[in-house]
């Protein structure tokens, strides 16, 4: 059975030939986009087994965010207080608040090792799961 | 052709048993009541998607970090990760609360956790098989009976082994003091030599503590403060002393120094343990000779054999390096190692096997897209230790990425201790390893 990750390289292999069949259709010239032409078609040819262009990127915050679970439950919900569902705003005040409380308990103590944009970053994140 | 009683013989051995099985259970069959009646807690395999990313994914070893970074890859990757865990046990076994089992307030069976869940909500493919080799080359992992299973990327979580001392080499001394630091039968063993102590008051506990680092830095402490309070209590005039071979308590100094004293234990810092006859029940150390009526020598620790037997502890023959960026083998690309085998700035435990899985999850996804992992993860590490039978404190550290060292640093202003135990604690705690362990298994 031939792999994803192989069949990703092949069509971009695929494509890389087909730009190199265009490319010899294409008129004298223009010698220095030919060039570079060539350069995208080796660029794509040599690209690595994995290598895949068609993924999106994580999404932001989501890793940040999963410091949460191991008391809040996965993906913040079950466990010793629910923080699935709240808005971004309602995140991102306790988190401050729980920053500046006088004499801190667990959670205050853990708020206080994020930045104010690493905060920012987790309570838009979490805001988004339901 | 397969007669159907060998079939159910063979299922009951594979990892197709594993599914089903287990669910007697404490701990599962708590698991499986929630489950039913909380909402949606977490995702269903059903629910998983295709995000494109695709790839063969094998990891080795079924605890708190094996566990989590099988559970996080399915669950953060989809479909096109195909994901398999390979496991020697049928369940894992709690270490965290299992101090707990020697003042009888657990059993063994509590603190049991299957791999049901893993398979039939996260479609992780688990197998329990002892790994027989590795070929980081042809990337591939072989198990005793020869099956094969290549990988793209490989994950190995085995934990901790422990170094074996003069005069516990064989298993009839190991039997006689053990070290009941990885929770199972020398658990209940331990247990049942503490209320086979005299009535009298004549007899003495006797533990000792490896230097640092070792598996969960306050639990040692947790142990002589547990065994030292249900003492007390059934066999009042006993003796609780601690041979600790590092200069003071390693972890929650308020907490313990104050348990210590409300227990009346001995504490002996710089004592290292050299030896151990086990005829006369006595420990030879760097410093006088000590006796007791049981003996629980916690042994100096090193990474599960696995590494070392495959050229992984290259940090000073005990440890794995690693990029904690993503957790790969300083030595072998492709390979990466979690939890307590890793050699990295944080604390040897659980709760933290638990981020660094998903910090290596989810740096394996970026890298079978082709992506480079996350340039500034954090991880933390956050922990209740009874002190009594009744009352508890706790330890928190949040850890950054400092891109200069590159290493995880603790931010000054979120590490420290509770002022205090109390039973408020002591009820949190329980709440907390449910939810560390529903993250991690369920």
């Amino acid at each position: 059975m031939m792999r994803p990750v192989v069949r990703c390289q092949e069509h971009l292999r695929g494509a890389a030939m087909m730009l190199a069949a265009n490319n010899t259709a294409i008129k004298k010239g223009v010698f220095m986009k030919k060039r570079a032409l060539r350069g995208l078609v080796l660029a794509l040819a040599s690209l690595p087994a994995f290598a895949q262009t068609t993924t999106s990127a994580p999404p932001a915050g989501r890793l940040l965010a999963s410091n949460c679970y191991q008391c809040h439950g996965t993906n913040g919900s079950g466990g010793v207080e629910n923080i699935r569902g709240e808005s971004v705003s309602e995140i991102y005040n306790e988190l401050k608040e729980m920053q500046r409380k006088s004499t801190p308990k667990m959670m205050d103590m853990h708020a206080r090792g994020y930045t104010d944009a690493e905060i920012k970053l987790l309570a838009t994140y979490l805001s988004t799961l339901r | 052709m397969i007669k159907r009683r060998d079939f159910i013989k063979w299922v009951g051995t594979t990892g197709i048993g594993l599914a089903a099985g287990g669910y007697g259970m404490g701990a599962l069959a708590d698991e499986k009541k929630k489950r039913t009646s909380s909402t949606s807690s977490t995702s269903s395999a059903s629910a998983l998607t295709n995000t494109g990313i695709s790839g063969r994914v094998v990891v080795i070893g079924g605890g708190m970090g094996g566990a989590t970074v099988a559970k996080y890859l399915r669950l953060w990757g989809g479909i096109g990760v195909s994901v398999t865990l390979i496991e020697r046990d049928a369940s894992y076994t709690s270490n965290i609360m299992s101090n707990l089992v020697l003042n009888g307030s657990r059993a063994v069976s509590s603190l049991q956790y299957g791999y049901g869940n893993l398979s039939s909500r996260y479609g992780v493919k688990v197998v329990k098989g002892e790994v027989s080799s590795i070929d980081p080359v042809g990337r591939s992992v072989t198990v005793l009976g020869g099956v094969r299973y290549p990988y793209d990327r490989l994950v190995i979580a085995p934990g901790v082994d422990f170094d074996i001392l003069p005069g516990l080499e064989t298993a009839a001394a190991q039997a006689k003091v053990p070290h009941a630091w990885k929770a199972g039968p020398q658990t209940t063993a331990l247990r049942n030599m503490i209320t086979a102590m005299p009535t009298n008051g004549s007899g003495v506990f006797v533990m000792s503590i490896p230097a640092k680092p070792y598996r969960c830095p306050p639990g040692p402490y947790e142990r002589a403060c547990i065994v030292a309070d249900w003492l007390n209590k059934n066999r009042p005039g006993s003796k609780v002393i601690v041979l600790d071979a590092n200069p003071g308590i390693t972890a929650e100094v308020n907490a313990f120094t104050a348990g210590f004293s409300l227990h009346g234990i001995e504490y002996r810092p710089n004592t290292t343990v050299l030896s151990v006859d086990t005829s006369t029940m006595t420990l030879h150390t760097n410093n006088v000779d000590v006796q007791g009526t049981v003996l629980n020598v916690i042994p100096p620790h090193r990474a599960g054999k696995v590494l070392a037997a495959n050229g992984l502890a290259d940090a000073g023959g005990r440890w794995s390096s690693v990029d904690v960026l993503s957790y790969e083998s300083k030595v072998a690309p492709g390979i990466h190692i979690i939890g307590d085998a890793a050699a990295t700035t944080q604390p040897k435990a659980g709760h933290i096997a638990n981020q660094e899985a998903k910090i290596c999850a989810d740096a394996i996804l970026r890298l079978l897209s082709g992506r480079a992992p996350d340039p500034s993860p954090h991880t933390n590490s956050a922990c209740y230790s009874p002190i009594t039978a009744t009352t508890a404190s706790w330890l928190t550290a949040n850890f950054a990425y400092d891109p200069v060292s590159r290493s995880m640093v603790p931010v000054p202003a979120s590490s420290g201790e509770a002022t205090a135990r109390s039973t408020g604690n002591f009820s949190e705690m329980n709440k907390w390893f449910t939810a560390l362990m529903g993250d991690t298994f369920a």
